[in-house]
């Protein structure tokens, strides 16, 4: 994916002495890589490959070590998000309530599978391991909404 | 008279912050609280008079059920009468002996409670504090029921120039959320629970380890521990005594294997979350190889309630070395889902059918899988087995962390099996061989099979990988995936039928 649409989907993308001076004041706390990516994801929605380098020199540690850490966790993503994220729980008490047959039907409403994305780039369907609603599931979280009991119909888009 | 709407994941899931806009619309402003755990019931709003006397109660609200709402609170007091509290007189809700959730969803979350009990603790010998951790009996919450004043006594005698208190809140388990309930309901019994366990071992530097999963949770969190500040219960000299305590968060990034304690401290030192072999444990060379206590969020939220009824009372709760109550968590499919606190001792029927209520979808229960996805697939006839450590370990499977997620007849327990590699595949961290890649073989071997016609030699293979992993691998991830895998099999043969039997 080339660096223009990366811009169009997230807002400028920032140059490095921007990051590094973002990213400084995560260096001496315990587990600063960890706040540091959590924080370009929250700001970014993902980690661009060209950050790399000013992050490791930020924290004076190998660009190795820093996708070492961003390719060992699931959240941290180096292609940024659809425009919107539609998580769908896989677990065994989702399963239990009709979750595969749930994740088919989304499926087929948004035109994508798990694991992928809309050509338009609209909706992207990912698979997440339980959101602790399993009380009340299936769960689906859209975008920043949680969504208990779960039907295709009260998948949409929009927040209202 | 206010009005109260409950408000948590659950609550929020099930539509709380649209009706609780329609309300503020018609010009009515409302309290938010914490959840009582009858999740089916969510969203909860109350009439109450002063704080806590619940005059009228609406449960699974919705938009269309303000305008009722609002006229009931602007003064028709027989309309009051009609929508008594439910949640009150609920048996699923009486029953309970909640010594952890005492709070939660009564009082609102980020109200300050009375200190009385930390500040007399803090004037105690720490020493006096870890032996009456002993004499409570408590175990681990978080899934391995190891005893809890072991962990506390080695850091404690550990010399250290720094000592570190870790709260594992990578709530993972499919069918457990009592974790995440606490921290939305309750976050400063968990802060409380920290800072005893800092004071009694001598470590001055808390953390919590919480899950991405949980942002309603992050959100209660950050507030707390900002009111905690500045309520002078963490920082420097904690209610004006000689002990020092500070807690930072740190969020994960959807890695399960975190919740393994070794993978947590990697992660929580911002590196890969890759497991460690143990020795040494934690307790001894932890954090930045520090003497640190790790426990998970309900082992730390359970002190205050040790101490408040006193580790003898405590110790009588429960069933022989199960003891004190634990959260047990209903869930799947079940109509009544939900949090119940019990002593230890009920049996799955009494959860399953007297909370539970049978299945939502009305049909028959075949499995209870218990403890989370590296819990077992339990047989009908093992429904009457009492909720123990002990009782649970004679029939192969675990209490784990309290989720009895139910299944109804509909199930396919090869499926289950093979989800059961495949989510071991996908959340291994990759470091041992017999994790790695058993379970990719093993859902590979299971998976040839598009219908219940498992080849006999398959199970063989499948059993040999079984072996592997649970002998061979570093950590209980591998070497637990095993658990609902066997047992699916065993328990379940007709959904494995072999092609030479048939």
């Amino acid at each position: 994916m080339s660096k223009k649409v990366r811009q169009t989907n997230t807002g400028s993308s920032p140059i490095p002495s921007e990051l590094h001076s973002n990213l400084r004041g995560f260096v001496d706390r315990v587990g600063g890589l960890m706040h540091a990516l959590n924080w370009l994801k929250g700001e970014y929605g993902y980690i661009d490959s060209s950050w790399i380098p000013t992050i490791a020199e930020t924290f004076n540690i190998s660009q190795a070590e820093v996708r070492g850490v961003i390719s060992f966790y699931h959240d941290f993503k180096l292609e940024p998000p659809a425009t919107h994220t539609i998580k769908i729980c896989q677990a065994e008490a989702c399963q239990s309530l009709g979750a595969r047959k749930l994740t088919k039907d989304i499926e087929a409403k948004f035109g994508t599978n798990l694991g992928s994305r809309t050509s338009n780039n609209q909706v992207e369907l990912e698979a997440i391991y339980c959101l602790g609603l399993c009380a009340v599931g299936p769960s689906v979280q859209v975008d920043d909404r949680l969504i208990a009991r779960a039907t295709p119909d009260s998948i949409s888009l929009s927040t209202e | 008279m206010k009005l109260q709407i409950s408000d948590d994941s659950f609550a929020r899931a099930m539509g709380s912050e649209s009706v609780e806009f329609a309300i503020k619309t018609h010009g009515v402003d409302l309290t938010r609280n914490g959840s009582l755990g009858l999740a089916w019931l969510e969203p909860i709003v109350q009439l109450l008079n002063g704080d806590q006397e619940i005059v009228s109660e609406f449960t699974n609200v919705e938009v269309k059920d303000v305008p009722k709402i609002v006229n009931v609170f602007n003064g028709d007091p027989a309309s009051r009468q009609i929508h008594a509290s439910v949640t009150t007189t609920h048996p699923f809700l009486t029953q309970q002996h909640r010594l952890v959730f005492d709070r939660a969803g009564v009082q609102p979350p980020l109200k300050l409670p009375s200190f009385k009990l930390l500040e007399d603790l803090l004037s105690q010998d720490p020493n006096q504090i870890i032996a009456g951790m002993e004499t409570s009996g408590l175990r681990g919450r978080g899934g391995a029921g190891f005893p809890a004043f072991i962990k506390w006594r080695t850091v404690a005698d550990t010399p250290a120039d720094q000592k570190y208190v870790v709260c594992n809140a990578d709530e993972g388990d499919s069918g457990t959320f009592s974790d995440r309930m606490l921290m939305e309901g309750d976050p400063f019994k968990l802060i409380e629970g920290m800072i005893i366990a800092g004071y009694a071992t001598g470590a001055t530097q808390g953390f919590i380890y919480l899950r991405s999963e949980y942002p309603v949770a992050k959100e209660y969190l950050d507030h707390a521990l900002e009111i905690a500040y500045s309520a002078n219960l963490l920082g420097q000299n904690v209610l004006n005594s000689d002990f020092s305590f500070d807690i930072d968060m740190l969020i994960g990034a959807g890695a399960y294997i975190c919740g393994e304690e070794t993978s947590l401290l990697e992660s929580l030192e911002g590196k890969r979350g890759q497991i460690k072999v143990k020795p040494p444990v934690p307790a001894i060379a932890g954090l930045f190889e520090k003497p640190t206590l790790v426990h998970n969020v309900i082992s730390l939220a359970s002190v205050p309630g040790i101490f408040e009824i006193g580790p003898e009372a405590y110790a009588q709760l429960g069933v022989g070395r199960s003891t004190g109550t634990m959260p047990f968590q209903i869930s799947g499919n079940v109509k009544h889902g939900g949090l119940i606190e019990l002593p230890f001792g009920p049996t799955v029927n009494e959860l399953i059918y007297n909370y539970g209520n049978g299945t939502l979808s009305g049909r028959p229960i075949r499995t209870v899988q218990i403890g989370g996805p590296l819990g077992a697939y339990l047989s009908e006839a093992e429904f009457d087995t009492p909720l123990t450590y002990e009782a649970m370990a004679e029939i192969g499977a675990g209490i784990g962390h309290g989720g009895l997620v139910v299944f109804d007849d509909t199930v396919d327990l090869k499926a289950q099996a093979e989800y059961a590699f495949e989510f071991c595949e996908i959340e291994s961290c990759g470091k041992c061989t017999p994790c790695r890649i058993g379970s990719v073989r093993g859902k590979e071997a299971l998976r040839q099979f598009s219908s219940n016609n498992v080849d006999a030699r398959t199970l063989v293979v499948v059993e040999d990988l079984c072996e592997v992993m649970e002998k061979a691998s570093l950590c209980q991830m591998g070497g637990m995936t095993p658990i609902p895998v066997r047992s699916a099999i065993q328990k379940f043969p007709e959904d494995f039928i072999s092609e030479q039997t048939t």
